[in-house]
């Protein structure tokens, strides 16, 4: 790339120096945010009245920080933080999947409590009439209706943590968008090019899952006629 | 009742992580007894915080992987001299004060002016390199002044957090009215070109990397702070270090060869 | 005589300030099949709730036989399984094929393996003739289909007891006669049944006794000759001239059905 790059050279420079953390923070950002969405959901719809009062201001809380600034606390307010991990860059990586979890895990409760919620209560007596416990009922009934009725909600929030994984450049991540910023800065004049090519590659990876885990899902379950009995 | 024992409870939680968070002391800063630079060595490499988008200061070379510049070199130097290696980490300039205070980088390497605001936060090297800024504009502007104070009755761009924001400031401009400030260098110089603001005041020897792509002119040279490396103070050892090497490199004329690879 | 599959006594059952059932006393013995009617807003499907404890009763106790629901040392969850349940909405779990609505109870609750669970979930399915449907979902099944799977699963537990909660009431005409003939079938069999229903020709088929709920209180009881030739209480007459009026035309669909017609 000594003199200006074409469209393909930017494209596969942005994926092949910025994919690899992007997609890091992106898969460890919702796998523990699922974690922590699942288990407030289920605060919010067994719990007694303290837990549910908890999941529910927890979420309040989340959904009304801007991630950026979750992220600099994180890392700038709390360097003692993850004082395990050695090197500064691990250190970074880490701070930006702990927001992205934590913000992640508030909405991702809210999908997860419709989809129970959304389970023919119904069906719960028929379990309970069976002999089935509590438990029994809820892992062999609500779960795997909830978890199907989740995957739209759940798709959508993959685009919404991958795009947020960007801000993981200002504390030194060298993703995708910092990855097109450094294209720019070195070449000012394709600044527009890569911006739209890095557009391009982010719709890539987002709306392909969302149009077939969404739409086709949602069409899965209405034939299904699961959830909204 | 119940109720009221899990408010508490939660907002003690969160008192006392935040609380913890702030005060425990971070194994990354210097506990008592041991230097800043003894730690350092003992690590094997000295973490240096800068924002890779001024070239031919610091930048990223896309086409090399590496990030290079007349910072990284004399940066490059100083590790050599104290048998370490250079982590670099490249984060908003606005950011780099900020990191070095809480102890997540050891010394910033940015082109960073010498200024007294600064001085009070982080302790400066012995200054490195003297630079002057200029009021930039686009070739076809018309635009002349004479002196700084002429700016007001424009729209000025700078790169935020700099000098060049406060010397604006100072005369009366304010961000939002006729200051606009950029994170990146290269965002201010795409909004002069695009004509989203009449002039840049920035770093001389920037101008000359970015007019390569653009078509600027210079119209006003100022002289200003030269730029030192920066360090938290309590670290004599680390500064002596430092000191010494630029020292040497303008004794010994080594530094000459790096300008004269970076500014031509 | 030997203790009856299901003694009720006393019960007691209100919902805010609204008392549902004031003080219901029966037994179901061995069996039997007991109908249990009357307009809504009386309290039975409460009562049926009240017996698996899914709205435990505010007083009185159930016995199942011999043995207390209300005996803290008990198992509810135990005593469940020796009761089954079909619903008004049928509440079959719309994730499972029919095959394994039935089949679950018996691996998830009482522990068969997945052959012998599949095995008898199979029979249970044949019982109530749907084993060319047994791959399907709820939602590929229509609304008689569903309900007798809800009976198959009921069924295939082998339970000591069958709750019914109004079986047909969400039904479509049509398709009421299909679920009425394999509840016939069953009784025949010598299933103990409870049944909520408005089906008063069900009733006089194989009911063994009728009870009469009016505002959560019993009004009147007696075999099914007793009430549809000299009921006592005016209640009770007013009330199955008004089944009379709106189903009088139903004991005709029933007969078709005796033979095996599938939908």
């Amino acid at each position: 790339m000594s003199e200006t790059p074409d469209l393909s050279t930017i494209f596969f420079y942005i994926i092949t120096r910025g994919l690899p953390n992007t997609l890091v923070l992106t898969i460890f950002g919702l796998v523990l945010g699922f974690l922590l969405g699942l288990a407030l959901s289920l605060m919010s719809v067994y719990g007694s009245i303290e837990l549910r009062w908890v999941a529910s201001g927890y979420e309040k809380l989340l959904r009304g920080i801007p991630i950026l600034i979750l992220i600099y606390i994180f890392r700038w307010g709390m360097p003692g933080l993850f004082w395990y991990f050695e090197s500064s860059l691990d250190r970074g990586l880490a701070s930006v999947v702990l927001a992205l979890a934590l913000r992640s895990g508030a909405y991702q409760s809210q999908i997860f409590r419709g989809a129970i919620l959304s389970v023919n209560p119904g069906q719960m007596d028929a379990g309970f009439a069976l002999g089935m416990t509590r438990f029994q009922a809820f892992r062999y009934i609500v779960m795997p209706q909830a978890l199907r009725l989740a995957v739209p909600g759940w798709s959508n929030e993959y685009a919404v943590v991958i795009k947020d994984s960007s801000f993981a450049l200002d504390v030194g991540i060298f993703e995708m968008t910092k990855a097109a910023n450094q294209l720019t800065v070195n070449f000012p004049q394709l600044l527009t090019m890569t911006m739209v090519v890095a557009a391009i590659i982010y719709f890539l990876f987002t709306f392909p899952v969302t149009k077939f885990f969404g739409d086709r899902q949602t069409k899965k379950l209405k034939d299904l006629g699961m959830g909204g009995n | 009742m119940k109720r009221e024992f899990a408010i508490l409870g939660l907002v003690v939680a969160l008192g006392v992580g935040l609380l913890g968070g702030w005060f425990i002391p971070s194994p990354i800063t210097t506990p008592e007894g041991e230097s800043l630079l003894s730690q350092i060595k003992t690590r094997g490499s000295i973490k240096v915080g800068t924002s890779a988008d001024y070239p031919p200061f610091e930048n990223y070379n896309v086409t090399l992987d590496l990030i290079e510049g007349f910072d990284i070199d004399v940066t490059e130097m100083i590790g050599d001299a104290i048998g370490v290696d250079v982590e670099w980490s490249d984060i908003p300039f606005d950011n780099l004060i900020g990191a070095c205070l809480s102890g997540e980088i050891d010394m910033i390497a940015a082109a960073m002016n010498y200024n007294a605001e600064r001085a009070l936060q982080l302790a400066p090297s012995s200054t490195y390199f003297a630079v002057s800024q200029a009021v930039i504009v686009k070739e076809s502007s018309l635009l002349t002044i004479t002196s700084l104070d002429n700016l007001t009755n424009y729209q000025v761009g700078v790169q935020s957090g700099t000098v060049m924001q406060e010397d604006l400031e100072a005369i009366g401009m304010t961000v939002g009215i006729n200051l606009t400030t950029f994170s990146r260098a290269d965002l201010l110089m795409a909004d002069l070109d695009i004509g989203g603001i009449d002039a840049a005041y920035v770093d001389e020897p920037i101008f000359a990397a970015f007019n390569r792509t653009y078509d600027f002119k210079i119209i006003l040279s100022t002289p200003s702070e030269p730029l030192a490396f920066w360090t938290r103070y309590g670290e004599p050892e680390l500064l002596y270090e430092i000191n010494n090497v630029i020292l040497d490199g303008y004794e010994s004329g080594w530094i000459y060869g790096t300008i004269t690879t970076w500014f031509g | 005589m030997s203790e009856p599959i299901l003694r009720l006594v006393d019960i007691w059952k209100s919902y805010e300030d609204l008392e549902v059932l004031k003080g219901i006393s029966f037994d179901v013995a061995e069996k039997q099949v007991k109908v249990v009617f009357g307009p809504s807003g009386s309290g039975k499907s409460t009562l049926l709730r009240c017996i698996n404890m899914l709205d435990p009763p505010d007083k009185g106790e159930i016995f199942l036989s011999g043995q207390s629901f209300m005996d803290p040392s008990v198992k509810l969850n135990k005593m469940r399984e020796k009761i089954g349940m079909v619903f008004q909405h049928f509440n079959l779990f719309a994730h499972l094929k029919a095959i394994d609505n039935v089949s679950i109870g018996l691996r998830r609750v009482k522990g068969f393996s997945k052959e012998e669970a599949h095995a008898k979930a199979l029979d249970a399915l044949k019982s109530v003739k749907l084993t060319e449907w047994a791959e399907h979902y709820p939602a590929q099944l229509s609304g008689g289909q569903q309900q007798r799977v809800g009976i198959a699963r009921a069924l295939a537990m082998e339970p000591d007891l069958i709750l019914f909660d109004e079986p047909t009431s969400a039904l479509d005409p049509e398709l009421i006669g299909e679920v009425l003939q394999v509840m016939l079938d069953i009784a025949k069999a010598g299933t103990t049944m409870l049944v909520v229903t408005h089906e008063m020709g069900f009733a006089r088929a194989v009911a063994s006794e009728m009870i009469f709920l009016d505002e959560g209180v019993v009004v009147e009881r007696g075999t099914p000759k007793h009430f549809f030739e000299s009921p006592k209480s005016e209640r009770v007459k007013h009330f199955l001239k008004q089944i009379d009026v709106l189903y009088g035309r139903h004991e005709e669909l029933l007969e078709p059905f005796d033979k095996e017609v599938n939908k």
